[in-house]
């Protein structure tokens, strides 16, 4: 009974940790369990997420099948597993795995949102942005849905929409890390580092344990300073267009008989591309 | 504060369909299978013209697995910017001094502007790609096959003022 007692309170502590993050501690909290607990569907649920979390794909997807084996139905280790086998890079066992669990909850908007994430890494787009009208049709206001959206507005480099729909994603939600991460990147690609850094340092503030997005606010602070220009144009217009603009200019001053103007802006575009490529090195690097 | 359904959304119904597998396993490239960067290939095109333009982007399309469709229609504007480059060839024709200046600057110009088209149809298989792929180098470098499909465009390029000016100085 006493043993019983304790289980409980493992698992419950693991599932608070779970909540707040604390994967590790998830792991040491089951680690205590008796073997008829520890490998009880519930319990492969949490350490598999917790895997997750730490990035261990391939411990997660062995804790998912593992409980799978005493509930094939489980809707949460299918979802998991899904998760896990996409990092994996096995795409068809991640879909498996998904359309298992929308075999048993068919209209479950998250659940959708998911096989929609799967067919985006398989490039089909089309597919994915019909299941995402079901998703969101079933459920307007999930917030999973609507950072799927954003992805696959992402993808179809439509990044007027994505920036609408991550801006409606922190108008419900002000503290949504997703989408402030989502706005920093469009700003960066809109060559607006300042604004872009103050993103990133949003993302730092609600989770100083993100080192990419500490990383992103550290390069675009750095990218804002004036010397960094010519770097902000090419992010803003990318390098194909920024030459067709460069060469057009110089090419038809000379044309229009203004020989100095025109070497004026060879010797401009020439520093740009030699600040850029500098820049490119040192972010690079660093 | 709620946004309308996404474009394209399915009628009700739809979904026994949709919940079929369709997806089936890929390879990620390794090595020198990445695809290239897609701004890389406008330096090909500068110096490459549409034959090089569409060389480059060809090969790319198939390291991104674009569908044959897609391809095809690479090719299709290949093939009108070289149509292109024969009518800017054979409507300008050479310079006073005897030399292809002129056709050699137009010729690029059509070759980028073909490579904007090839641009936008690859450019959303390079989004999926960059966002699958979990290399910390996920695109190989293209020196070698840019510069000879520069190479091989320029070439391309010089035949045909050849063939249609009869002499190219």
């Amino acid at each position: 009974m006493s043993e019983l007692l304790s289980d409980e309170r493992r698992l419950a502590a693991a599932r608070r940790h779970l909540e707040i993050g604390h994967y590790e501690r998830v792991l040491e909290a089951l680690s205590g369990l008796n073997p008829e607990t520890a490998a009880d569907a519930y319990t492969m649920r949490l350490r598999g997420f917790a895997h997750a979390g730490l990035d261990d794909f391939d411990s997660a997807a062995e804790a998912a099948r593992a409980g799978l084996v005493d509930e094939p139905d489980d809707i949460g280790l299918l979802y998991l597993l899904s998760i896990a086998e996409i990092r994996r890079h096995d795409l068809p066992a991640a879909e498996q795995a998904i359309l298992a669990a929308l075999a048993v909850e068919p209209e479950d908007p998250e659940l959708l949102a998911q096989y929609a994430k799967v067919l985006m890494q398989a490039g089909q787009l089309d597919k994915a942005e019909r299941l995402l009208g079901h998703a969101a049709a079933a459920n307007p206001d999930s917030s999973q849905v609507l950072e799927t959206r954003i992805m696959l507005a992402v993808l179809r480099h439509d990044d007027r929409r994505a920036k609408a729909l991550s801006e409606e994603l922190l108008a419900r939600d002000p503290d949504s890390v997703s989408g402030q991460q989502m706005l920093g990147a469009l700003d960066w690609n809109r060559g607006d580092a300042r604004s872009a850094s103050r993103r990133f340092a949003e993302v730092v503030r609600a989770d100083p344990t993100d080192h990419d997005a500490a990383d992103s606010a550290r390069t675009t602070r750095r990218l804002s300073n004036p010397l960094w220009w010519p770097t902000r144009v090419f992010a803003r217009f990318g390098a194909g267009p920024s030459w067709i603009v460069a060469v057009a200019t110089i090419f038809g001053l000379q044309a229009l008989g203004l020989n100095t103007l025109s070497m004026i802006a060879a010797v401009i575009w020439v520093a740009m591309c030699v600040s850029s490529w500098i820049g490119a090195a040192v972010f690079r690097e660093k | 504060m709620r946004s309308e359904p996404p474009p394209g959304a399915p009628a009700p119904g739809e979904l026994d369909e949709l919940l079929r597998p369709t997806v089936k396993q890929r390879e990620e490239p390794s090595g020198s299978k990445r695809p290239w960067q897609l701004s890389s290939q406008f330096y090909v095109a500068f110096f490459g013209g549409a034959v090089g333009a569409t060389i480059i982007a060809l090969l790319n399309a198939t390291r991104l697995g674009l569908p044959a469709q897609k391809r095809w229609m690479i090719a299709a504007i290949g093939v009108a910017g070289i149509i292109a480059t024969a009518l800017v060839i054979a409507g300008v024709g050479l310079d006073d001094d005897g030399t292809t200046g002129t056709i050699r600057i137009l010729g690029r110009v059509v070759g980028v502007v073909a490579w904007g088209g090839m641009y936008l149809i690859q450019r959303s298989a390079d989004r999926v790609y960059a966002y699958r792929s979990s290399a910390d180098e996920p695109y190989a470098p293209m020196w070698g096959p840019g510069i000879a499909a520069a190479l091989v465009g320029a070439a391309a390029q010089l035949g045909l003022a050849g063939v249609l000016l009869g002499e190219v100085g």
